[in-house]
């Protein structure tokens, strides 16, 4: 799966968070966007909840289980909170691509 | 109805597995070995709570066999003879905090991300009279179990703006394969310190568990009913 596929498959993610509720406006996805920490539209459950919506997205496009374990992105910064669109859609690259 | 029970070939779990499955209602459990119970509606997998690995494929794989998870009961725990503190080796501690504590958490967190999702939910962890009576040569064990209702209230607060609510059961003395194996003369011992001096029933547990989990209980969330015994 390449960085664009994931992007989107966020996007996706963002959609349905705001079509349930979870989400007041509607996020244009892009590599810059925050995910996690200053700037974020995610609160702490709002972000849990991304990721696990994620996970199932990442693994039915995929056709394989996949886990995203936030310390093994390499750009992630447990210090400082912080992930990007672009990060993560790096680390979905890798993954799945293994 | 999907429940999750953990530890579900013997004792309790079992119990409540059966149970569950009698009233209609649709049940996943896991064990260390091999499933005990055969039914159409029981979906059963081999795991080690104290996995983290294999409880994340485990939950993923109920999800995907029935859809969805609407109460969770964590009842898989380790309950080691009673040694005086100076007694205890560190191994005891060890495995009472790997399986009742770490593997409370792991099943809870997994679960808990699959209730998010569906905004919806209801997880039951499982303490001991234990906490309550603060008995000699139960450090290890009710420090475990005491471990875990307190990590279910803070669960509780994390996730009731998700809709999910979390509370603990403290059975007391239920009358299952293993407690008859103590022997008459520890078992009378054990009653004389309860408030009701009987044993519980599985059926008195799963009246809990239902309580827990109705739909008019959804304001309920951080408490513990112990069972058996005023604290």
């Amino acid at each position: 799966m390449d960085e664009k596929r994931a992007l989107q498959l966020m996007q996706d993610a963002f959609d349905s968070m705001h079509r349930s509720g979870m989400l007041d406006e509607t996020i244009t996805v892009e590599p810059t966007t925050v995910i996690l920490g200053s700037g974020t539209v995610l609160d702490s459950l709002g972000f849990v909840t991304f990721i696990s919506d994620m996970e199932e997205r990442i693994s039915a496009a995929a056709g394989q289980e996949y886990y995203l374990i936030l310390t093994e992105i390499h750009e992630y910064n447990a210090e400082e909170a912080f992930l990007s669109a672009g990060t993560l859609a790096r680390y979905i690259e890798k993954i799945s691509g293994q | 109805m999907v429940i999750v029970i953990t530890g579900a070939s013997r004792g309790i779990g079992n119990g409540m597995a059966r149970h569950f499955l009698a009233q209609g209602l649709l049940v996943a459990g896991c064990s260390r070995g091999d499933s005990t119970i055969e039914h159409d509606n029981y979906f059963h997998c081999i795991v080690d709570v104290g996995d983290e690995g294999q409880v994340r494929g485990w939950v993923r794989s109920i999800k995907k066999h029935f859809g969805r998870i609407d109460t969770l009961v964590c009842n898989a725990g380790h309950a080691p003879a009673n040694l005086l503190m100076a007694m205890t080796s560190g191994a005891v501690l060890s495995d009472l905090l790997q399986v009742n504590v770490a593997g409370t958490f792991n099943v809870c967190r997994e679960v808990a991300k699959v209730m998010l999702l569906q905004r919806f939910g209801t997880i039951i962890t499982t303490s001991s009279m234990a906490v309550g009576l603060h008995e000699e040569g139960t450090s290890a064990y009710a420090g475990s179990k005491a471990a875990i209702v307190e990590m279910t209230k803070i669960m509780a607060k994390e996730l009731a703006p998700a809709g999910i609510t979390c509370n603990v059961i403290a059975p007391s003395i239920l009358s299952t394969d293993a407690v008859g194996e103590l022997g008459e003369a520890i078992i009378n011992r054990a009653l004389d310190k309860l408030t009701i001096k009987r044993m519980v029933s599985i059926e008195e547990v799963c009246n809990v568990v239902s309580f827990f989990a109705a739909p008019v209980s959804r304001c309920i969330t951080g408490q513990v009913i112990h069972m058996g015994l005023v604290c």
